[in-house]
């Protein structure tokens, strides 16, 4: 055997052909949240490079608005982030009534944002349950989904559906809550409290949990600001922005609650973000509660809402417009556009709409948060353990419905 | 803050002077109509603007005017396209947004320069309408696939599909 | 086999170990031992979700505690398509994710089986568009069509079962390519089109 022709001991290292490992990740995946692909060249365990492909849910919704009226959209709508269905009831809706010109009753404001509240609740548990799956620590999922079903029950007794409720229509809300709302809610709010400090318990202090998340996945203010990032991840990272409060909807003007905020802008901070929101939402549950109005929940405005029945049994005028909103839809001013964003369970859901008088919009452009939000991901895992990626996409809460619309 | 917003288009258009067309409101907000070839020169004196700094593009988007109803009102461009810039100034809550019209197969100049979300963004609109943009990092197709032939969201486009068994081919 | 989960009658749980002794006391008779093998498919069927949209978080519901399938047998949710023989795809599957459902469709091993679950996996649901397959069974055979926007976990649950007993009537080593005889005789033409669609939408040249 010939003796080894370099002296290894003494020296520089031995210069071996290696090469990065390409590796893809998804797009059917467990920890890709629905339909993301990662491609990831890889130097050992560290990712060197990043690039993400989407589309992967791509539905064309954005083309399927123009063919459908402002009460259909919402269907749409509602399907984009699908774990917060009502915040996009609403947030169409309110971009619809921007673009109509027309106010709804205060009775429909508040019942809008109670249901909002308690579907972020379940969006941020959504967010946190598998995010904590990914890391590796089963057991809050279970946590997390209990409380999802406590707020699927509520939302199921006020608008017929578990998740797509439809509910919301240009001038206020298809029908009103019924009896025994008020009651059911109450009941929820104290667990929502609890199930918090569970999750609190479960987490906080976990040293393993720890480990894998604090310093995972870390941007700053100014990056997360250029990247466009609004909402929990952008939260995360020190900036307190929040539309509730920079330009309040619905009622929320009136509601007192605080805006957590993280230091880091790290997994950690991402998590207990949306932990401390879903605290900070309880609270604006039972403030909005205890000034529930009463009244009607649909604008008088004809055109635009269903007439009463009496009406449309007993006037001629009732009857047509009965028909015309059935047949056509309500029809917006001609020429109109218009922007509004509110908070969604992800950042900031802006619908830009343009109106050519139809009943149908001329031309939907949503601005999803999601879409900013993961633009960044080739910034947050570049230099990161193979390990972390699961850990901070599931952290950044991507909803491919929102993603890809 | 909608005056916050007035007021940063005054500024806007003082430093721009031939390239802004016009400054008007609508359900939008504020909107300051510039040339294509003002855009950096916008985006630079809105980012760095001391009063209202606007440090976020939240959303880039475009509009395809070309099956616009003749008595649907004047909102429209001569121009097939145009792009609107959503800039949101988080730090003072005030929104503005810029608009530029596009003809068919005019390049747009890209605000990746400027804002980061812009390449996504960017990309998205060349793969729904087809309008490049210059000195792009990257761009290519998004959300269908490389190979697809056509640009969805033009109006031309039908919402079937041209061939509905479409698939990418790897 | 019996067509009732609990047969009340005889006190023995489905999917239980006293009726794999009732089975196996039974082996000599003709028939008994497809019985048998029958009865340990139907009652663990390791399901592979394919989620990809909405469909996906009522079948995550179906998962945890309030639906639990495992109780049904589904107890290994497995994201591998090697080690399962259940795909319920849940949610839209667009033009970009379909080559995609068809590979892991071919990794599966024999014998497998596949639950549509929502409109969009159905027939493409509400988004009948440019980027939107209209419809698995274009691409794929599918055993089960689980209508709902999303459906309730407890209409995937139903159509579990009632794969399973469908499963118990098979009697006998079945591929799927036996069970759908006619989809993969008559193949798909260069048009995609599997026969269920040609019936349904005519000749597409």
């Amino acid at each position: 055997m010939q003796p080894f022709p370099r002296d290894i001991d003494a020296g520089a290292p031995l210069d071996l052909h290696s090469e990065r490992m390409k590796l893809n990740w998804g797009p059917s995946h467990p920890a890709t949240h629905g339909t993301l692909r990662v491609l990831l060249e890889l130097e050992g365990e560290t990712i060197a490079k990043c690039d993400t492909e989407i589309g992967y849910l791509h539905r064309g919704k954005e083309k399927l608005a123009e063919d459908w009226n402002y009460n259909q959209c919402v269907n749409i709508m509602e399907r984009m982030n699908y774990c917060s269905t009502v915040i996009n009831n609403c947030a169409w809706h309110q971009a619809c009534e921007k673009l109509f010109e027309i106010e709804i009753p205060p009775r429909a404001v508040y019942l809008r944002m109670i249901l909002s509240e308690i579907s972020r609740i379940a969006d941020h548990m959504t967010a946190i349950g598998p995010n904590c799956v990914d890391i590796g620590v089963l057991t809050p999922f279970w946590y997390t989904w209990d409380i999802r079903e406590k707020a699927y029950d509520i939302i199921e007794f006020v608008t017929g559906a578990r998740m797509m409720s439809a509910w919301t229509r240009v001038g206020g809300l298809a029908a009103d809550a019924p009896e025994g709302f008020e009651e059911r809610v109450r009941q929820f709010v104290p667990e929502v409290y609890r199930e918090m400090d569970e999750l609190d318990k479960l987490l906080a202090a976990n040293r393993i949990f720890n480990d894998r998340s604090r310093g995972v996945g870390t941007i700053g203010p100014e990056e997360a600001l250029s990247y466009g990032w609004t909402g929990p991840c952008l939260r995360a990272t020190g900036v307190a922005h929040d539309l509730r409060v920079a330009s309040p909807y619905l009622a929320y003007g009136d509601m007192q609650f605080d805006i957590p905020v993280g230091e880091h802008g790290d997994t950690y901070d991402r998590i207990f973000v949306r932990i401390e929101e879903c605290r900070q939402a309880a609270r604006i549950i039972e403030q909005a509660l205890d000034n529930l109005p009463g009244g009607p929940v649909n604008t008088g405005k004809r055109h635009v809402v269903l007439p009463s029945k009496d009406a449309v049994y007993n006037q001629m005028e009732g009857l047509i417009h009965h028909f015309e909103v059935i047949m056509y839809g309500p029809k917006a001013p001609k020429g109109n556009i218009c922007y509004d964003a509110s908070e969604g369970g992800n950042g900031e859901l802006g619908f830009t709409i343009v109106s050519d008088g139809s009943a149908k919009p001329y031309r939907v452009s949503v601005r999803s948060p999601c879409y900013y939000i993961f633009s960044a991901l080739p910034r947050l895992v570049t230099g990161r353990l193979l390990a972390d990626l699961p850990a901070i996409v599931a952290s950044l809460n991507i909803i491919a419905g929102e993603l890809d619309r | 803050m909608i005056d916050r917003a007035r007021q940063a288009a005054k500024r806007l258009s003082a430093a721009l002077a031939d390239g802004l067309l016009e400054v008007f409101e609508d359900g939008r907000g504020v909107v300051a109509r510039i040339e294509a070839t003002a855009l950096h020169k916008a985006l630079d004196v809105l980012r760095d603007d001391r009063k209202t700094p606007f440090e976020m593009l939240a959303h880039e988007t475009a509009i395809d005017w070309s099956a616009w109803p003749a008595d649907a009102g004047s909102q429209r461009p001569a121009e097939r396209f145009s792009l609107i810039y959503n800039l949101y100034s988080v730090s003072t809550r005030t929104r503005i947004f810029l608009e530029i019209a596009l003809a068919e197969g005019q390049a747009a100049p890209s605000a990746t320069g400027h804002y980061a979300s812009a390449n996504w963004a960017e990309r998205e609109i060349y793969d729904m309408f087809g309008i490049k943009f210059t000195r792009h990092p990257d761009l290519r197709r998004i959300l269908m696939w490389e190979g697809f032939e056509g640009h969805p969201l033009r109006k031309d486009f039908p919402r079937h599909g041209i061939n509905p068994q479409d698939f990418p081919q790897e | 086999m019996k067509d009732t989960l609990i047969d009340t009658s005889s006190q023995v749980v489905a999917g239980s170990l006293e009726e794999a002794a009732a089975l196996v006391r039974d082996m000599k008779k003709p028939g008994a031992l497809e019985k048998f093998v029958d009865w340990a498919r139907m009652h663990s069927l390791w399901p592979i979700p394919f989620g990809t949209a909405c469909c996906a978080i009522e079948f995550m519901g179906m998962v945890s505690s309030q639906t639990d399938i495992s109780r049904f047998g589904a107890e290994f949710v497995r994201f591998s398509p090697r080690q399962c023989d259940l795909m319920i795809v849940a949610g839209t599957v667009v033009n970009k994710m379909a080559p995609v459902l068809k590979k892991i469709y071919d990794q599966m091993a024999e014998p497998k089986w596949v639950i549509s679950m929502g409109s969009c996996a159905n027939c493409g649901g509400m988004f009948n568009t440019y980027s939107v397959l209209q419809g698995i069974d274009r691409i794929i055979p599918v055993d089960y069509y689980v209508p709902g926007c999303p459906p309730r976990p407890e209409a995937v649950v139903y159509a579990m079962l009632e794969l399973q007993k469908q499963i118990g009537r098979e009697s006998g080593v079945l591929s799927s390519q036996e069970r759908q005889r006619e989809f993969w005789v008559r193949g798909i033409d260069g048009h995609g089109q599997t026969p269920k669609s040609r019936i349904l939408h005519g000749e597409r040249k």
